[in-house]
């Protein structure tokens, strides 16, 4: 791979060059600040790199904002991009994951660690080109571009510019490197479109992306101003992890997401109007769960959020039923 | 594992610049930790102190001295503790900084033999 590692520390610059040349013979050039990073990828005569690692601490321009730029650049909106961490502060991991990074790698360097997260963005790059394979952007949306493939409804989809709204694998990263520890405190819970198989059939690509950022940001909205973050996993369902004690009532928390999709006013492609609901599963602790058992969790509330979706919708169809044998 | 890092090719390369920097950061902190020489205020002094504490922290473990690097994490840590709430005292601050200069003096006396 072609990578481009960014520290204000020379040592660290050396250490990652000669690790990632040692590990996988990596063609590595390096920058010593966010701007000249920017310089870097700016510059035409510089091949495209197929993966970023970041010092978060730097002077002037923080690893954090330069992810938030280079994720603004097409050309580097799905790139994996790896923050070098030696920070204690879980703040700075979360803000990290939400300007847009898709995993982290904690100083001082474990050489088995660095090889592992940096095999992992390989793979993930040769699979779907980096990120999940479509990126929804609100902005773009903004701009009327209709979208002209379709993503199919099971594909986890990166949304962007949507506060706390990251990538699917960079959730799973999150979820699965976080320290026990960090983890206490942390509730992780699905929220899943009701008729989503009907509603997919019935818009366009267009308006399915605009079905799924809308309610991306609808959520988004609710939770603030608690801290979360939240991935789209397809097949239209959301999941969220809510962290700092923060217990959601999640029946109370559905009635707001819902009466937020209400107030958008939303249509389809068509004219019709798009009126449509969600729910939520049955929320995970995550005390003093981490690695596998975290993700476990992850898919127990993913799961649980879709049986509850389909449960809503049979419970409907039999009180139809009954009410017209009535 | 840290058997496994030293055996990387130019590790050794890297761990001897880690020393000469070494030699500079502490020259650095000594200048920063007096007033009449930096010219600075406290406060501003122990902010450019952690940064540095904070590179030392990041690679030392890297390059096999993981207890410089301890040392220097708490070291950093107590600063910033310090700046955001006042406490722990200043003289338990600059305890914490000087325990690091007499740390790194030593692993420099002990690289040189």
């Amino acid at each position: 791979m072609r990578i481009l590692a960014v520290d204000d520390d020379p040592i660290i610059i050396e250490l990652l060059s000669e690790l990632l040349t040692t590990i996988g013979q990596h063609d590595v050039e390096t920058a010593c600040s966010g701007p000249e990073a920017l310089k870097i990828v700016g510059d035409p005569d510089h091949k495209h790199f197929d993966c970023i690692l970041l010092d978060i601490q730097m002077p002037g321009m923080t690893g954090i904002e330069l992810c938030g730029k280079l994720r603004a650049d097409p050309d580097y909106a799905r790139t994996p991009i790896l923050m070098i961490t030696a920070m204690s502060d879980k703040s700075y991991i979360d803000r990290a994951f939400s300007a847009g990074a898709t995993d982290y790698i904690t100083k001082p360097f474990d050489i088995d660690e660095v090889r592992f997260r940096i095999k992992s963005a390989e793979a993930r790059l040769q699979e779907a080109g980096g990120m999940t394979r479509k990126i929804f952007s609100v902005n773009k949306l903004k701009q009327q571009q209709p979208a002209n493939e379709k993503v199919r409804l099971n594909d986890p989809v990166t949304i962007f510019d949507v506060d706390g709204v990251i990538d699917y694998y960079a959730f799973e990263n999150y979820i699965t490197q976080l320290s026990r520890s960090s983890m206490f405190g942390s509730t992780v819970f699905g929220i899943a479109i009701r008729q989503i198989e009907k509603l997919y059939r019935e818009s366009t690509a267009f308006g399915f992306e605009c079905l799924i950022t809308d309610t991306s940001e609808a959520i988004s909205d609710c939770l603030k101003p608690n801290n979360f973050l939240i991935a789209y996993a397809g097949n239209g369902t959301f999941l969220c992890v809510v962290e700092g004690g923060f217990r959601p009532d999640l029946e109370k928390l559905t009635d707001a997401i819902n009466l937020t999709l209400h107030q958008m006013d939303l249509y389809f492609c068509d004219g019709r109007k798009l009126d449509f609901r969600v729910c939520a599963g049955q929320p995970q602790r995550l005390i003093w769960r981490g690695g596998k058992s975290a993700i476990d969790a992850v898919i127990q509330a993913h799961e649980s959020a879709e049986e509850e979706a389909i449960k809503r919708e049979k419970m409907l169809n039999e009180f139809w039923i009954t009410e017209q044998a009535g | 594992m840290i058997e496994a890092q030293m055996k990387m090719p130019g590790l050794e390369r890297i761990r001897a610049r880690f020393m000469d920097m070494l030699v500079e950061r502490l020259n650095e902190i000594d200048r920063l930790c007096d007033p009449a020489v930096s010219g600075l205020s406290p406060r501003d002094a122990l902010e450019q102190v952690q940064m540095i504490l904070h590179k030392i922290a990041g690679t030392a473990g890297t390059l096999g001295l993981n207890v410089l690097g301890d040392t220097a994490r708490t070291g950093e840590n107590t600063i910033i503790a310090f700046l955001g709430s006042g406490a722990p005292p200043k003289e338990k601050v600059y305890r914490s900084v000087a325990d690091f200069i007499l740390l790194a003096e030593e692993t420099l006396d002990a690289e040189k033999r």
